[in-house]
């Protein structure tokens, strides 16, 4: 160390009298040996020992400076010859997905616009708004056309039931206690609580990528526009618009989403538990490029694609004089609002005449023609004569719903909630689906038909009466969702 | 590597595992796109029903809350003791004792909080006799021995016709006539049953016809359509058989019942 020191000393020292003096004695040269004009730096530095001390710490100081330049700023300094190359302007961007959902030829509704600021549309068209309707009588339908607008293309599409819910009414502000929730009446989705809420239940409010779940502190009745709720700090600011959802409900026939409500207190006809709700035969079937698939509904899964869904048509070719028979033959018919299968009891009823006769095929929704076999004549009919006044019918498909007990909205919601959703999978034939990754690409489409009737009694008289569904309204959700 | 520094290496990787298996589960659904149809509903309708005999109070099926819109206690058509053989099928005019009327007024509406509601959709009305029950008048001190609602048929309460069908002869008369108005002088021009083309007569075995053929709610007769909120006007008729001498059913009594249906 010592002659290191000395070194450096050397090579310092010669440095200082002249560019050529720095470089070190080799092994060996005499002293003496150096040039006369290298004798005062010799002679300069051996006068005192600890002076040369002092200036090796010096050294030492300088080259730990150098050190700090060199890690700090003088990366590359060394290097005398360099290359370098730079990406810049590199760019990430994300894709979107969203929803454009249209009923019939209503405004389309968009996801993006939802008021819940999270690409959440609690507000879209009601699919429909039957009233006075009967059992076992066709109520109507309402298409439904998905649309994914957004540049990505959505791996799952999924059809639930919502849970209980209803939009926030009031901001509620990050920090402050929250006692109770307020939800619109109208005009923002659902009118007040769509459903019931119990004490206790888990009340999940969202906005925007918050969210916080509280406690119900009581119950809270379908149309409710206060939800009371265990005091509790908001963690975040819940604006007005916010989503608010039951976590618990839908775990019965009595906290469904899907609720009835008394049109006309008849005496006999009470909403506990949801009467209408349960007895509604809820169908949504898929027409997209002309391929069938039922979702759900009576017949959901059907190899030929159908539900059972009441046709509701009348003959279009037998003129208006009620002169025409019925036998076998193909006859057209108003587009059918429903599906006939092959096999099915279609009947032709026109004031005390009826006469039946088996479907030839299959028949989709949208049909306009109908092949059927030998009919029979129903007993007590008059003459057998009919006009396009007639209504013809699929008597299978009313038997089959009325059969039904699994497929109402009231089963709708406890089986086909979120947890248990129905995801969508690109149908490639009538009844086939065949995942394929993409449930719904970029710009692409899906259509489908949705329908609701109040399934007829199958039951012999007087056991067939449904007198307790009298004046009854039943109101319910559905949610369409796809991800990434 | 020193232990201490293994430690913590390990350390910091369980951490990163941690979050990676908390951070994955969102991964499916980092973008999404909802919508909701709120407020889809179906309404259902009603049929309800109320009548009334000889212009008498409204007897409402709906009257009470554990019903089920059936009522069981409405007014009795008629009850008299001093019927006997006619003379003629030509329905005597009102009033009358020779012969057994009621005027009935069959309305499609309810009661709700006291007040009349009409019913929401339209019906079918039908109409069936679910009993009619043979005994001796008491006090007649006769008996002519053959059942008036059904012949051949045991007297007592409760029996029926063994099988759906005429019953055989001999039996009252019967009819149901339709009205147009509440006052009861104007009978449409064709006879609701037996079915006649004309206005109604007293015909021979027509009560053991309609008992025989419509006494259950699967074996009703049809009155046809009724609109929703409507009401229509029916007489009933019962009578000893014309110039029946044979004196079968001097000394008896038959008590019937009439059940109104309305059904969708």
């Amino acid at each position: 160390m010592k002659n290191l020191q000395t070194y450096k000393l050397d090579m310092i020292s010669i440095g200082t009298c002249g560019p050529r003096n720095g470089r070190p004695a080799p092994s060996g040269e005499p002293a003496t040996a150096r040039p006369a004009s290298a004798a005062p730096a010799v002679v300069a530095a051996s006068p005192a020992r600890r002076k040369r001390f002092s200036a090796a710490k010096a050294i030492l100081m300088l080259m730990m400076l150098m050190g700090v330049v060199a890690y700090f700023g003088g990366a590359g300094t060394f290097a005398g010859f360099t290359a370098q190359t730079s990406n810049p302007n590199s760019t990430l961007g994300s894709g979107s997905l969203l929803i454009q959902n249209t009923v019939n030829a209503n405004p389309v509704c968009e996801s993006k616009t939802g008021e819940s600021n999270n690409n959440v549309n609690a507000n879209c068209t009601a699919l429909f708004s039957f009233t006075n309707q009967e059992p076992g009588v066709f109520s109507g339908v309402s298409t439904v056309t998905i649309k994914n607008s957004g540049t990505l293309p959505a791996s799952t599409m999924y059809l639930w039931a919502p849970y209980a819910n209803g939009v926030l009414s009031s901001t509620i502000t990050s920090g402050n206690n929250v006692t109770s929730l307020s939800l619109y009446a109208s005009g923002h989705g659902p009118a007040g609580l769509e459903g019931t809420v119990n004490s206790g239940d888990h009340i999940l409010v969202t906005y925007g990528g918050a969210s916080q779940t509280f406690v119900a502190s009581a119950g809270a009745a379908p149309g409710a526009t206060t939800i009371s709720v265990n005091s509790l700090a908001a963690t975040a600011t819940y604006q007005a618009g916010a989503t608010v959802e039951d976590l618990d409900s839908n775990t019965s026939a009595a906290n469904t989403n899907c609720y009835d409500t008394q049109l006309v207190n008849l005496g006999f006809n009470s909403t506990t538990n949801n009467p209408l709700c349960s007895g509604s035969v809820l169908f949504v079937q898929e027409t997209t490029g002309g391929f069938n698939y039922c979702w759900w509904g009576s017949g959901a899964g059907a190899a030929n694609g159908q539900c059972d869904a009441p046709i509701s048509s009348n003959p279009t070719g037998l003129g208006t004089s009620a002169n025409q028979t019925i036998a076998a033959g193909t006859y057209a018919v108003s587009a059918l609002k429903g599906n006939i299968k092959s096999g099915d009891t279609v009947a032709f009823t026109e004031g005390a005449n009826q006469i039946t006769c088996p479907a030839s095929s299959d028949y989709y929704y949208g049909a306009t023609s109908i092949t059927v076999g030998a009919c029979t004549l129903r007993s007590g009919s008059v003459n057998g004569v009919f006009d396009n006044n007639a209504i013809v019918t699929d008597t299978s498909v009313l038997t089959r719903i009325g059969n039904d007990t699994t497929h109402n909205i009231s089963k709708f919601d406890q089986t086909a909630g979120y947890a248990n959703k129905i995801e969508l999978t690109p149908v490639t034939a009538n009844g086939t689906k065949t995942p394929n990754g993409t449930d719904l690409a970029s710009n692409a489409t899906r259509t489908f038909v949705v329908g609701v009737v109040i399934a007829g009694s199958n039951a012999a008289a007087p056991a067939n009466a449904q007198n307790q569904l009298q004046q009854l309204k039943s109101t319910f959700g559905l949610v369409w969702h796809i991800d990434q | 590597m020193s232990s201490k520094t293994l430690k913590k290496l390990l350390l910091s990787l369980i951490v990163v595992g941690i979050l990676a298996s908390f951070t994955a589960r969102g991964t499916f659904a980092v973008l999404n796109g909802s919508t909701n149809h709120p407020g889809n509903s179906i309404a259902s309708g009603s049929i309800l029903m109320a009548n009334s005999v000889g212009g008498g109070a409204s007897c409402y099926s709906d009257l009470t809350a554990v019903n089920k819109n059936v009522n069981t206690s409405c007014t009795q058509l008629f009850s008299t003791g001093l019927l006997y053989p006619i003379t003629t099928s030509t329905p005597p005019a009102t009033p009358q004792t020779t012969v057994a009327y009621a005027d009935m007024t069959i309305k499609s509406v309810g009661i709700v909080g006291g007040t009349p509601t009409n019913s929401t959709l339209p019906a079918t009305l039908m109409v069936y006799m679910p009993n009619c029950d043979a005994a001796a008048t008491t006090g007649a001190g006769f008996s002519g021995g053959t059942n008036p609602c059904c012949p051949g048929d045991a007297f007592g309460a409760g029996v029926l016709p063994g099988s759906v069908g005429d019953c055989p002869t001999g039996s009252l008369d019967f009819f149901i006539q339709e009205y147009t108005s509440s006052a009861f002088t104007t009978p449409l021009s064709s006879c609701a049953y037996p079915v006649q083309a004309s206005s109604c007569t007293f015909l021979d075995d027509t009560l053991g016809k309609f008992f025989g053929n419509y006494h259950d709610i699967t074996h009703y007769f049809s009155l046809g359509s009724i609109a929703a909120g409507a009401t229509r006007y029916f007489r009933i008729g019962v009578a000893e058989p014309i110039d029946n001498t044979s004196n079968n059913l001097q000394g008896e009594t038959a008590t019937l019942s009439l059940y109104w249906h309305m059904e969708q």
